[in-house]
């Protein structure tokens, strides 16, 4: 959960987790957040899960879906 | 719509509670029934604690808002009454079933009169696992959402889920053991008050009757684990439990070895249930 990223970028035993964790914390928009970073941590683009159509938790339903086509390979492309 | 296949982000993170629920079907099936009389036979107590925390203490500035006390602390059930758990055709372990979520509103509104299935927004419903079976007992776990309408339109307390389970004796057609709970998790709750909303922690909100130890001592010929269950009845209300979550740690390794993008979901609560 986001509340517990400040005491992930403490305390994680891997250095890489908790530098990443301390990015999202940073980051981080109450209450519902979505980030797309690239590898090196630098951040891309913020899309906020709050902003998206419907009610809450179908917010989040309706962008994972959305993500999920996107991961779909699409061989018409 | 199509994403760049650049942009494509290869990996989900979720800073949350989340595993992929299996879904089988067991072989052998069984009917279950409880006997239709109307006499009480269980006693079942309700408890109600304060919110303890919330993120801005919305509870705080609206004291007169939030009244703890159970509405009913004691309700006799009669067998009759849990006969809504009760699946339509012959079921095996580890099957799920839907049910007709108004039909537990009557057991919900022994915590307050407001009690309702029907959620302002989220993910309504209510499901139900044959957990595990004996010759002489089945053991039903579930799940139902709902919220408590405290103050006519003005507000609301949304509960992350109640779950629990329904011990029924087969040969006496009765129930023997009742429980129904909010999770006890940091957080549990959503409040809206006046306008104002708030995310909260209850640590006590449950119903709860009879011998719960008595589960313990049967020799259940077939059985399916707690967190099975839960997970089960947690997939049949959000379908991107089917999604293969990846923990950080793996993640980071991963976009960086594939040179592919992250993409990271925060929440405050949880995202596999209606407290965030």
């Amino acid at each position: 959960m986001a509340k517990n990223l400040d005491s992930l970028a403490k305390t994680a035993s891997s250095s890489n987790v908790r530098e990443w964790a301390a990015r999202f914390r940073d980051d981080y928009t109450y209450p519902v957040d979505s980030i797309l970073y690239q590898p090196d941590g630098k951040k891309l683009v913020n899309l906020p899960a709050n902003e998206l159509k419907g009610g809450r938790k179908t917010r989040v339903e309706t962008y994972l879906e959305f993500l999920r086509s996107a991961e779909t390979p699409r061989s018409a492309e | 719509m199509s994403i760049p296949t650049r942009i494509r982000p290869s990996l989900i993170l979720l800073i949350s509670s989340l595993s992929t629920p299996p879904v089988c079907l067991a072989e052998a099936s069984t009917t279950l029934t409880l006997s239709d009389d109307a006499e009480p036979t269980l006693r079942v107590e309700a408890h109600w604690e304060p919110i303890v925390e919330g993120r801005y203490d919305l509870h705080r500035r609206f004291p007169d808002a939030f009244n703890y006390a159970p509405a009913e602390a004691v309700r006799e059930y009669s067998s009759a009454d849990f006969r809504v758990f009760l699946p339509s055709t012959a079921v095996g372990v580890g099957d799920i079933w839907q049910l007709e979520a108004s039909h537990l509103q009557p057991m919900l509104r022994q915590f307050h009169t407001g009690a309702t299935t029907h959620l302002r927004r989220g993910n309504p419903g209510a499901f139900a696992c044959l957990s595990a079976l004996s010759e002489g007992y089945a053991e039903i776990t579930f799940r139902v959402h709902g919220e408590l309408e405290l103050v006519a339109e003005k507000v609301y307390l949304t509960l992350s889920q109640f779950t629990g389970h329904v011990l029924i004796d087969r040969k006496e057609q009765r129930v023997v053991s009742f429980s129904l709970e909010v999770p006890d998790r940091n957080t549990n709750a959503d409040i809206n008050a006046y306008g104002f909303a708030d995310i909260v922690y209850i640590p006590r909100m449950d119903l709860g009757g009879g011998d719960a130890s008595l589960r313990d001592t049967i020799e259940w010929s077939e059985a399916i684990s707690e967190s099975e269950a839960t997970e089960r009845l947690a997939g049949s209300f959000y379908r991107f439990k089917d999604i293969d979550w990846t923990e950080l740690e793996d993640a980071i390794a991963r976009a960086q070895s594939e040179d592919k993008p992250i993409h990271v979901l925060l929440l405050f609560g949880n995202l596999d249930d209606e407290s965030c």
